[in-house]
């Protein structure tokens, strides 16, 4: 067993983990984050994104143990006082999915991609999410929710 | 599966057995998931000096942890044609990950190797099934045993530079050294079983480098490529190349850089006779499987348009 130290989601966790456990396993098993979920399992899909250190990676691809001394963000985390995180709200109203099952990944990528460009074009958000997989095929508003977000970011920071 | 977190390259615990090395673990998490396999997975991402950039007047070095995002964003000045590889394969949460060290020492796609219930060279078997069965995925340079193609695209951008490798036991390898010419069918690599890819050497950069990298792919995004293609160029005042480095990959069994198309690009203007030369000369020697007929166009097409862009 291996001792870390993880922030998640804003909380300082300090667990024995095994070597081989996985960031995803110990986030649903260990912490009970349960909206982080696994989809391949293979690094494929990005069903399991989460951001670690403020970058996403697929959480099925990183063991625990890597995560030692880092800060990772999940779905769960994103919300803040009850409010809709921009990202998830635009998700909400434009009504971008169906099974629902990618949704917490596509969101956490999403957020991931408007920091890196606050304002991308139709052919940059589908390049962004390329690593996510709908298995619905409903990118077609996924796309328009993560243009709503980045004009609703858009307008918070000029408000802010 | 059980893993030990090494913090030193020769640390591998007395009785390991059946061990295997873990960078990114963005291939490996998919092969022992779908294969089953249980290796002591020995993970590489705690040794020090296993990842970073360090540039000195003698070349710029890569430590083989390095993630391939990583690379994409900090040589896209100095080494484009390197940095816009990086930035075109994989998704960018892989990329996040996925070390040059991997990229370069990953196994073949082959869905023969990667299926639990067959065997074939590289999984301990003695024949090459997509040979007779299914290979559209193939080679279009038929010069192997083993009919797939290497994955590696940086492995293709690393030719371009004549870029060096050191491992745990040797120092300067070129990357044919590390990867072979895939005469033998059972290996992706060269490197001993107890051997570790520790860090890429390039040399200095060259000023005025355009470049340009394009695959082609049958899916709008995130596919490996059908084939692809990587140039850097300099030209002089006069819009004349000086000098042309050119590669492609996805084609055979390793990736290829093409000098005798190199040569015809060198001293031109890169006009569109130039082009169509470069092009075409691109697939001479192809003698493509039955299923992979279709990647000769593929790859004229590919060295056209890195001609194109370097040239526009």
């Amino acid at each position: 067993m291996t001792r870390i130290n993880v922030t998640v989601d804003g909380v300082r966790y300090s667990d024995e983990v095994e070597p081989r456990t996985l960031l995803v396993q110990y986030l649903r098993e260990g912490l009970g984050k349960t909206g982080t979920v696994v989809g391949c399992d293979t690094s494929n899909c990005g069903a399991c994104t989460v951001h670690l250190d403020g970058t996403s990676v697929k959480s099925c691809n990183v063991l625990a143990v890597q995560a030692d001394g880092h800060e990772v963000t999940t779905i769960e985390g994103l919300a803040t006082d009850g409010e809709l995180h921009p990202v998830q709200r635009a998700f909400h109203e434009t009504h971008a999915l169906q099974c629902g099952y990618c949704t917490p990944g596509m969101i956490m990528q999403a957020c991931d991609l408007l920091k890196e460009n606050a304002d991308p074009s139709e052919q940059e958000i589908r390049e962004g999410l390329e690593g996510n997989l709908c298995r619905c095929t409903g990118y077609h508003n996924i796309v328009k929710a993560v243009q709503q977000a980045a004009k609703d970011l858009s307008s918070q920071a000029v408000g802010s | 599966m059980s893993v030990t977190i090494l913090t030193a390259y020769d640390e591998r615990p007395d009785g390991t057995g059946d061990f295997v090395y873990r960078a990114g673990g963005t291939d490996l998490q998919e092969r022992l998931r779908t294969t089953g396999a249980t290796p002591h997975v020995l993970d590489l991402t705690g040794v020090p000096g296993f990842a970073g950039i360090e540039r000195a007047d003698a070349g710029t070095t890569i430590g083989a942890g390095t993630t391939v995002a990583t690379v994409a964003r900090e040589l896209a000045h100095d080494y484009p044609a390197l940095a816009l590889t990086a930035a075109g394969l994989a998704t960018p949460q892989v990329r996040a990950m996925a070390t040059v060290g991997g990229n370069l020492l990953q196994r073949t796609r082959c869905w023969y190797f990667r299926h639990p219930h067959t065997s074939c060279f590289k999984s301990g078997g003695d024949s090459c099934p997509a040979r007779d069965g299914r290979h559209l995925y193939g080679n279009v340079f038929d010069t192997a045993p083993c009919v797939h193609p290497h994955p590696s695209s940086l492995a293709m951008a690393l030719l371009t530079y004549a870029a060096t490798v050191d491992t745990t036991q040797r120092d300067g390898l070129s990357v044919g050294d590390v990867l072979g010419d895939g005469s033998d069918p059972r290996r992706d690599h060269l490197l001993a079983d107890d051997e570790v890819l520790t860090r890429v050497v390039l040399p200095p950069p060259v000023a005025g480098e355009r470049a340009a990298y394009f695959r082609a792919i049958s899916r709008f995004e995130a596919e490996w490529p059908l084939a692809e293609a990587v140039c850097r160029v300099v030209r002089d005042d006069a819009g004349r190349v000086t000098h042309c480095g050119l590669a492609i990959g996805g084609v055979a069994p390793t990736p290829l850089r093409l000098s005798a198309v190199e040569d015809l690009v060198v001293g031109s203007t890169l006009g569109d006779d130039v082009v169509d030369a470069a092009a075409t000369a691109a697939t001479q020697g192809a003698s493509p499987l039955p299923e992979t007929g279709y990647k000769i166009e593929l790859v004229e097409g590919v060295v056209r348009e890195v001609l194109e862009r370097v040239a526009s």
